[in-house]
């Protein structure tokens, strides 16, 4: 029997190691935490202190290099032309820098203000980006000027990205490795739903006890999961949103499935007659996760939400997610699915020898 | 006494505001925010062994029931 195997166990467990280990222990890409000033005028001498977060500049001071670009290049096929060495790079240590840059008369912009993007390279660190963040500032527009002063003199060569390490985001930090975690445990939940809706409609096909058995008890073992999810979310939230919990559409409609399941739970009890408790749930239950659906993957994509995604499909778009976080959440997401499956199994089997205690008989 | 805890006080703050303004003062928050990382694991771990001991308590009631009935 397929319940009683150890090899299914086994593997979820080995997988949740393997990403316990791999997501813990792999670093993050070194990133530009802030930029001071923020703030420069065209024409001027422009002084930045700049610092990052998991960079080693201090081992080989001599070869980083920094480099400006406008956030939104002036015509689009310009875009990898246009670029403005550091005139000199200071390295202040390991995570400081203070770089220097001949900011030339007019920018590749037709605005006063245009935004600009700084890119710091190290070779042990790779490349690492601030978009967006720097002002600067023009009197005059002079377009065509502006495109010839910034266009570069030969390409620079960035070195190799480190392409197993993961990306560095602001706010999210180290927290990106949460991914693994809390994301992983949604996905289980809905499995194990899934699941207890297909052993729902077989009740109702045939009554038979055991299937009502599987279905509960993949319902409870997928409400703790969302709990979980919950919790985790919420402390996850605290440190980057600010906040235990906010009205974003999608925790909202989290917390509302796990009462509608907590619904499903009281209506079990609440129903003396075991035949009408199991044919009244099997049909609740699969009732229950067709409005699931909608609330926790429709919803959330058609307004706007703090999520990942809206208006998108987050884990599988290309913006969300990294081949290096892929790598190991595709790997989490079966994992947890295994261990929810084997801690159900458990509660199924528990159930089963007690009904069999109670009934002294064997009704299966 | 009154003094001596204000000194102190007045030391903590001079100590946080001479901390660095990219290293937060805050625990959760320091290198990159990782505890978050660990307390999200540890939340998990918590709510598996909650389960273990709801499911040991329901296998010792059974455990009760069947050396009853064998006897």
């Amino acid at each position: 029997m397929f319940l009683k195997k150890l090899w299914w166990k086994l593997l979820g467990a080995a997988l949740i190691l393997i990403v316990l280990n791999r997501g813990l222990l792999t670093p993050l890409k070194h990133g530009i935490v802030d930029l001071s000033p923020t703030r420069s005028q065209a024409g001027a001498t422009a002084i930045f202190e700049v610092f990052a977060y998991n960079s080693h500049y201090d081992r080989d001071p001599g070869s980083v290099r920094a480099y400006l670009r406008p956030h939104r290049p002036a015509s689009p096929h310009r875009e990898g032309d246009l670029l403005l060495a550091a005139s000199t790079v200071d390295v202040r240590s390991a995570t400081h820098l203070r770089l220097k840059f001949d900011l030339p008369a007019f920018l590749p912009d037709p605005q006063k203000l245009a935004a600009f993007t700084l890119i710091v390279d190290s070779p042990g660190d790779g490349p690492a980006v601030l978009p967006g963040k720097l002002i600067i500032g023009q009197d005059s527009i002079q377009v065509e000027e502006g495109i010839r002063a910034w266009t570069s003199r030969g390409s620079p060569e960035f070195s190799e990205w480190r392409k197993h390490w993961f990306p560095y985001r602001n706010i999210l930090v180290e927290t990106i490795r949460n991914t693994f975690f809390h994301v992983s445990l949604w996905f289980a939940m809905f499995l194990l739903l899934a699941l207890s809706v297909y052993y729902s409609f077989r009740y109702l096909r045939q009554p038979l006890v055991d299937f009502d058995l599987r279905a509960f008890a993949l319902v409870r073992t997928a409400m703790l999961f969302g709990l979980l999810g919950c919790l985790t979310g919420s402390l996850w939230a605290r440190y980057t949103w600010e906040t235990w919990w906010t009205t974003d559409i999608k925790l909202n409609m989290a917390a509302l499935t796990l009462l509608i399941y907590l619904a499903y739970w009281v209506l079990r009890l609440s129903i003396e007659d075991p035949d009408r408790r199991r044919r009244i749930s099997a049909a609740y239950n699969a009732f229950a996760l067709a409005t699931v659906i909608p609330l926790i993957f429709v919803l959330p994509r058609l307004t706007d939400s703090l999520h990942p995604g809206s208006g998108g499909n987050p884990a599988i778009g290309a913006d969300d997610m990294d081949n290096a976080l892929r790598m190991i959440f595709y790997p989490s997401v079966v994992g947890f699915m295994l261990l929810g499956l084997w801690m159900a199994s458990l509660l199924y089997r528990v159930d089963r020898v007690e009904i069999r205690l109670d009934e002294g008989e064997n009704i299966f | 006494m009154g003094t001596f805890l204000l000194t102190g006080i007045r030391a903590m703050t001079w100590l946080i505001s001479a901390t660095s303004p990219h290293e937060p003062a805050d625990f959760m928050r320091q290198t990159g925010k990782i505890y978050v990382v660990y307390g999200v694991l540890s939340l998990i771990f918590i709510g598996i062994v909650t389960f273990l001991i709801l499911l040991e308590r329901r296998i010792s009631k059974l455990e009760k029931k069947s050396d009853h009935e064998q006897s």
